[in-house]
Parts: C-alpha cells; structure tokens; sequence
C-alpha cells in the first residue's frame, strides 16, 4: 500500500509537470515518468498488474489499476456479448496508454500481443486501434471488476455504439484476464 | 398553287419525352426494389454469420480444458503438500473456471448453450461446486488446504460430465450450422427467384413500352402516309411535295448556295383518252406506271409528286450546267414519250412537260416557282403537247402579260367594258329567224373592241374569273332578251359557255352545270340556249348527261358547238340532253374545195338526221356557202352571209328589216 501510495503522489507531480511543460521539457518529463514506471518491480504484490514488454527496447513496465488510474479514463455504457445486462465500463483508452509509453503509433506492422491468465492470446494491430477504443475497462458500475466475471483487466469495445464493433473479429479480440501486453514494433 | 402548310412536330416529342420517363421510372423502380430487396438478404445473412456458434463451441471446449487445469493444480497442491504458490495456482484457475462459467451461462453463448437441452443437470451441478466451493477458496490457506481432497473429488465428477457437455454442444451446433447452411440456400433461391421475377417484369414494363410506342409510331407514319401520299401512285402529294419545295428552297438559301434544281411540270396529254377507252381500272394503273418512271428516273436526286389527276411535278437536284441539254431531261422526255404495257395492251404515253431552273440568286417562293413551270408547261401544250418547254425570260414576259390581262379584264367586268353583240341564226328555206347567239366584245379603250379570242384562253386560266364572266354574260343577254321581247321580238339566244376548266375537278364542272338555273331563273323560260363546246365535254359522259339533264328540266336549252373538232364520239348524242349540233366552222369555210370536209358535214347530217336533232352550220360567208349547204340538205345557216355580229340596237333595225321572218305565234322550240 505505502509503494502504491507513494508511487501516485510521484505519477500526480510527474503529471503536474508535463501538463504545464513545453514539448521538450514534456518529452523530458515522459522519460522521468517512464523511467519511474520501469524502476517499481513489485512482482509478488497482490494488486492485479499487466506486464507490458516494448520488444523494441526490451524494456518491461507494470501497470495496475492505481497506475492507470492516474491516465484519462473514458467510460463505455454498453451491452456485451458475454452478458446480459447494460454496464457502466470504465478504465484507460489503448490509445492513450500507447501514447503515454510514446509507441509510434504510425508504425508499419506494429503491433501488440495480449496475453491472458487462461492462456488466450490475441494480436490487435496498431491500424486497428483508433482514438476512441478500444480501452483496457478495470471498472464495472465504479466497482472493479473481479477475476470471476472477465476481471481484473478487459479490452472492450463500445459494442452496442456501432455495427463495426459488433464483429466476430472485434469480438475475439475482447480479451479478458489480461497478464501481459508485448507491443512489438 | 396553293402548298398546304407544315403539320407540328409538338405530337411526336411529346410521345418521345412521355416514352423516356416510363422506361427511366421503370428501370428506377427496378433498382430501388433490387436494392431493398438486396439490403434485406445481406442483413439476414449479417444475422446468420453473427450466431457465435462457433464461440459456442470453443467456450465450450474452453470450459473442458478449464475443468481439467483446476483438477491438475489441485492434484498438485495435494502432492506437493499445499504450497503457499499451488494453492495461489488454485485460486487463479478457480476464478478462471468461474469466470468461464459465467460466460457459459450468460449473453450470446449462454443462449446458445441453453438450447442444448441434455445438459441442464451439468450446469446445475457446476453452479452447485462453484457455490460451495468459492467461500473455500476465498478461506485462508489452512482452510483451503483441508478440503482439497473434497474439492478434487468434485472437480473429478465434473470432468467425468464435461466431455458429454462439449459433444452435446458440437453436436447441436454442427445440426444448427446444417440448419443454417439450408437456410441460406433457401434464401439464395429465393433471391434468385426474385431477381429473376423483378428481372421479368422490368423486360415485360419495357418491352410493352416499346411496343407501344412503335405502334404510335406507326400509327403516326399510316397518318402521314394517308395525308402526304397519293393513293393511286404511292407518290408524294401537293402537300409534301410543297413542303419538301419549301425546304430545298430554305437548303439553298443556306448551305447549298450555288446548287440549282429543275422544278419541272408535266401534264399527260392523253389521259382522258386513256381512261375513255380503257376504264379507270387501266387509267389508274397508266398513272402508276408513270409515277414509278418518274420515281426511278430521279432516284435519289430528287422527289415526283402527283398534284392532281393527270399532273406531276418533279423535283431534280444537283443540276450542273443552266442548260438545257442535259441527259436527265432528254432522259425524262424518252420516259415520257415510251408507250406503258398494261395487260398487254400498248398505250401510248404523251406528255406535255415544262422546266424551270432556279439558279440560288433567284429569289422566289415555291408558289412563283410551281407558276413559272407551269407557265412552261402550257407553252409545251400550246405548241403542239408531247415536247419539253423551259422557262425562260419570253415565257415570264407572258406570265407576266396573262396576270395583268386578268387583272385588267377583271377591272373591265366591273367598270362595264364588255359588251354583247349578236349573230342572227336563220332557216334559208323556210326564211325564218331563229334566234341570235350572244357574242363577247371586249371595248377596250385603248386597243379598241377586242374578240374573245384575244382574251378568253387567258382568262379561262381563272376559274373563278371565267365564272364571273359567265355570270356577266348570261345576266346581260337575258336582260337584252327581255328587251327584245318587250319590243315584240320574241328570240331564242345562244351564250357560250364553258363548264369545264380542264384543271378542276369533275364535280366543279357538274355543280357549274347546275347551277346557273338556279343562279339565273329567268333561263327558265327556255329562251337561253347554252352553247357548250364539244372540247369541253366531260370524261365521265353518264354524270354530265345527268347533270345537263337537271339544267334542262329547269329550263335550260343545250347546243354542241364545234361539232366533228373534238372526239365526236356517237356516244355524246346518245347521253346528253342535246337540242342543237353546231357544224364547225372550219368545215364550212373549206367544203367547197375540200371533199373531206363535205363527207364529214354530210356525215354529221345524216348522223343528227338519225337523232332528230337539228342542225346549224356556223360560218356561212357565201352565197356559195350557202348554195352548197343547202344541197346538202342544212338549211339552218349563222355566218357573214346571213348577217355579221351587230350590237343590240343593230339588231334591232336587222330584225325590223326582216320582220316578215319573225313569227311571233311561233314560240321558241321546246
């Protein structure tokens, strides 16, 4: 609790900083975060956490739900597929985290491979992520979202907002109980 | 020459415009159905491929492979005594198993699911081990640890049940999928059929259209056919003929500007011969021969036409020298002068034809054309039929000359310079007058008193004029003859008429005929004796004889003038109402040394003898003349020798002289 603690009150200042940067001093500011970010190896912590690997640099990062919590959350209201009610869902956009990790978005082939604690793995191409979804939902109605029902982490769509995320395709790439993101590029 | 007037086009563009929308409406209407149509399949095919059958399926297997992964761990954490990280590998897979469940039995899937009916007992007892099974794992590790012999023991019976729930599923949905894999090819077949039906009444819509339109077209050509061809010869008539006039003369004007054409005017000699001895059967065939010559003489360089009975004109483009002596009109005269074969009878073909050239600095209105060819073509007439006469400069003199003479001579009825002398006609041997015959004097002022002779042939070429003069003439000399009557000298008088105008149709020529009793009633008396030349006699003999034979029962008298000049056809004396033959004069005058002429006045003696019809002989300028006549046995004489033609008041002194040949008991014969 006290490493989470003081990791927020470290992101928040770190934030702070680069919202009032200039672009130079806000890449300088990205790297302090990341390297912030790179340095906090807690594996045996209780708090859920998704691995993330830059196959570029070799460099791993941890993200937990306190972790995301300090990047802009968006929320979907939505049905799903997989059940039977309309949720509130809540939690960072792809997008956004790519952007906070400062992965070239426009970059040939880059991609991102998910992997989940039942051992389901999907890729999820750069092309196939846009500046609204998908997002990684960890809230469910403002509670977080167990391990029982698709939890801790899920990629979700806004299904029911377009018949483009109503696919087969969109739908196998709903991953949930992610442990790992390889993003290779 | 009247040319009628150009019909609109308006009917035609309509009928095209209204076509085109139909056929567009229909072909929308088509495309918009197909489209609904289309769009309707494509969101039931969406709806058959969104089925996650095969999710079903994977979950299904998913939750197998879940099954079996707890009940590995747990059989782990019991070998290896409950590690603190096995019982953390069993809470993991618990939660996996639960979450997978929850899939299982909920959304899309669990629908799914749940229409594999044999399975409802498995899921009862998977919720049951999740139920208890969860405040367990949720314990703290010692609590865990103790009931893992249970807990497996479980997970051993669900997994002796799962494999059945995974076949039942594939089962089920491999049917479901056949189910579909049918569905889809019924709705394919459906699509195909209704393609096929849509395709079908869109050909049927267009084809009708277009059907329907040809038959308007049709329609629209038998119109035109009926209103711009004539019937007996196929050829263009007056009107279209006047129209295609029209626009070759617009052409010109503007981009053939140095072209020139031949209007050329042809009036068959011999027409009514033909039709006379052969029938009208025959006459309208000769007609079709002679249009289909002209047709191929021209060809493409221009168009025949037939104006009226025996007329045509031709149109000839592309003439490349202003010349006469061009192959194309010895052309025409060679097909106009080779006898036509009809039924293998030969009959000759004669022809009177005129030509005009219009050169593209003329400026001149196809009207002033058709008069200039014309005009040609009555010189061809005049001098002799059977030739070929162009238009040329002398020609429009006398075009010119004949349209002011009618004017003139219309002016001169009105201002009253015309005047009648009378000719008195006599029985020598019973010294008896028999009554005058009315003559035209034109007092003109500054030519002096003119015969018909050097007018009439003009005027005759207005009908209505010649109608006019008619009526002058039959007015005045009833007039006169009332006054004569009035001083107590009661005479028959004679007035030429002409009832024909060789360029109108019969039925003008009978309806004139009728007319003047009723137009002038005083004829009744029987005192007018109509003079009609034998030339002017009508083809059709049986409607002219009944015509005159109205005229007369109205009072009117008749008289053949020129008899044994024309046909002197037998049948003449045997269908009109006759009550006089005129000897022509030209007999009269050469008899005394002319044998022939002597046979044919003795001839025509015996020959009016036979229908006992009497006879004057006109011309008569000699004792001589009259010696000879008398010894032939005609006694009634009108000539120099008797009394020339004298004005009213001479007459009047000439009858007083002869006062002992009037009897005045004696009424005109009936």
């Amino acid at each position: 609790v006290e490493i989470s603690r003081a990791l927020k009150t470290h992101i928040g200042s770190a934030k702070y900083a680069i919202s009032r940067a200039r672009p130079l001093e806000r890449m300088a500011a990205l790297a302090v975060l990341l390297l912030m970010l790179v340095s906090i190896k807690s594996p045996a912590i209780a708090d859920p956490t998704i691995t993330v690997t830059l196959s570029a640099t070799g460099t791993q990062v941890h993200l937990t739900r306190d972790t995301l919590q300090d990047l802009p959350m968006t929320t979907y209201t939505t049905s799903t597929v997989w059940t039977d009610t309309v949720d509130t869902y809540a939690g960072v956009l792809l997008y956004d985290v790519l952007k906070t990790l400062s992965v070239d978005m426009a970059a040939q082939n880059g991609q991102i491979v998910f992997k989940a604690a039942d051992d389901y793995q999907v890729i999820l191409r750069f092309v196939d992520i846009d500046k609204t979804a998908p997002m990684i939902a960890f809230l469910r109605n403002d509670a977080v979202i167990p391990p029982r029902t698709q939890g801790p982490f899920w990629l979700i769509w806004p299904y029911d907002l377009s018949s483009h995320y109503r696919t087969e395709t969109i739908y196998a790439h709903s991953i949930w109980h992610i442990v790992s993101m390889d993003i290779e590029f | 020459l009247p040319l009628l007037n150009q019909s609109p086009h308006a009917y035609k563009t309509l009928l095209r415009i209204t076509g085109s929308v139909a056929i567009a409406v229909t072909i929308a209407g088509g495309l918009i159905l197909m489209l609904v149509f289309a769009k309707s399949v494509d969101h039931k095919f969406q709806e058959l491929r969104s089925t996650g059958q095969d999710n079903t399926v994977w979950t299904a297997n998913q939750l197998e492979v879940d099954i079996l992964r707890l009940q590995s761990v747990i059989l782990s954490a019991l070998a290896e005594n409950s590690t603190e990280a096995s019982l953390e590998q069993i809470r993991l897979r618990f939660d996996i198993l639960y979450s997978r469940v929850g899939i299982v039995t909920r959304g899309v899937v669990g629908r799914d699911v749940a229409w594999v009916n044999t399975q409802q007992k498995f899921l009862e007892d998977l919720n049951i081990f999740l139920a208890r099974s969860t405040p367990l794992i949720d314990a703290t590790d010692p609590v865990l640890a103790a009931s893992l012999t249970e807990m497996a023991q479980d997970v051993a019976q669900l997994h002796s049940q799962v494999r059945s729930f995974t076949m039942d599923v594939l089962h089920f949905f491999n049917e479901e999928a056949d189910h579909q894999r049918d569905e889809i090819a019924l709705v394919q077949s459906r699509l195909f059929l209704s393609v096929m039906l849509v395709s079908a009444i869109m050909l049927i819509l267009i084809a009708s259209l277009i059907w329907q339109m040809r038959r308007q077209r049709t329609a629209q050509a038998q119109l035109e056919q009926v209103a711009h061809f004539d019937d007996v010869t196929g050829l263009p008539n007056r009107t279209l003929f006047g129209r295609q006039l029209r626009a070759q003369l617009k052409d010109l004007s503007g981009r053939r500007k140095t072209e020139i054409f031949a209007l050329v005017y042809i009036d068959l000699d011999n027409f009514k011969e033909v039709n006379d001895r052969f029938g009208h059967a025959t006459g309208d065939q000769y007609l079709k021969k002679i249009g289909d010559r002209l047709k191929a003489l021209v060809g493409m360089r221009g168009m025949p036409a037939r104006l009226s009975g025996d007329e045509f004109v031709l149109l000839i483009r592309d003439i490349t020298r202003p010349d006469k002596d061009q192959p194309i009109f010895k052309d025409l005269r060679h097909s106009l002068s080779t006898p036509v074969t009809i039924a293998s009878v030969q009959i000759p073909v004669s022809a009177s034809i005129g030509v005009t050239l219009h050169h593209p600095r003329d400026d001149i209105d196809a009207d002033q054309l058709l008069r200039q060819a014309d005009a040609a073509m009555y010189s061809a007439k005049r001098a002799g039929k059977n030739c070929i006469t162009f238009f040329d400069s002398a020609l429009e003199r006398t075009l010119q000359a004949q349209s002011e003479l009618i004017a003139r001579f219309n002016q001169a009825i009105d201002t009253d310079e015309l005047v009648l002398h009378y000719q008195p006609k006599v029985d020598i041997l019973a010294q008896r007058v028999l009554g005058v015959e009315a003559l035209l004097r034109w007092n003109h002022p500054e030519k002096g008193l003119l015969p018909p002779s050097q007018f009439l042939d003009i005027i005759s070429l207005d009908a209505a004029l010649l109608d006019k003069l008619t009526d002058w003439v039959l007015t005045r000399a009833i007039a006169q003859t009332a006054q004569l009557e009035i001083t107590g000298l009661p005479l028959q008088v004679s007035v030429n008429v002409t009832i024909s105008n060789h360029r109108e149709a019969h039925s003008c020529a009978l309806e004139r005929l009728t007319s003047w009793p009723v137009r002038h009633p005083e004829i009744t008396t029987g005192r007018i004796l109509l003079e009609i030349l034998e030339s002017n006699v009508i083809t059709d003999l049986e409607m002219m004889g009944s015509a005159m034979q109205t005229a007369r029962q109205a009072g009117a008298r008749f008289s053949l003038d020129d008899f044994g000049t024309g046909y002197s056809s037998l049948s003449y004396l045997k269908s009109l109402p006759l009550d006089e033959i005129k000897i022509d004069k030209s007999f009269v005058l050469d008899m005394l040394e002319v044998e022939d002429s002597r046979r044919i006045i003795m001839a025509i003696l015996r020959l009016a003898e036979a229908f006992d019809l009497p006879v004057i002989a006109e011309g008569v300028e000699t004792e001589a003349h009259a010696e000879m006549l008398l010894s032939l046995g005609c006694t009634r004489m009108q000539g120099f020798f008797v009394a020339r033609p004298m004005p009213l008041s001479a007459l009047i002194v000439w009858l007083a002289a002869k006062q002992s040949w009037i009897s005045p008991a004696e009424s005109p014969k009936n």
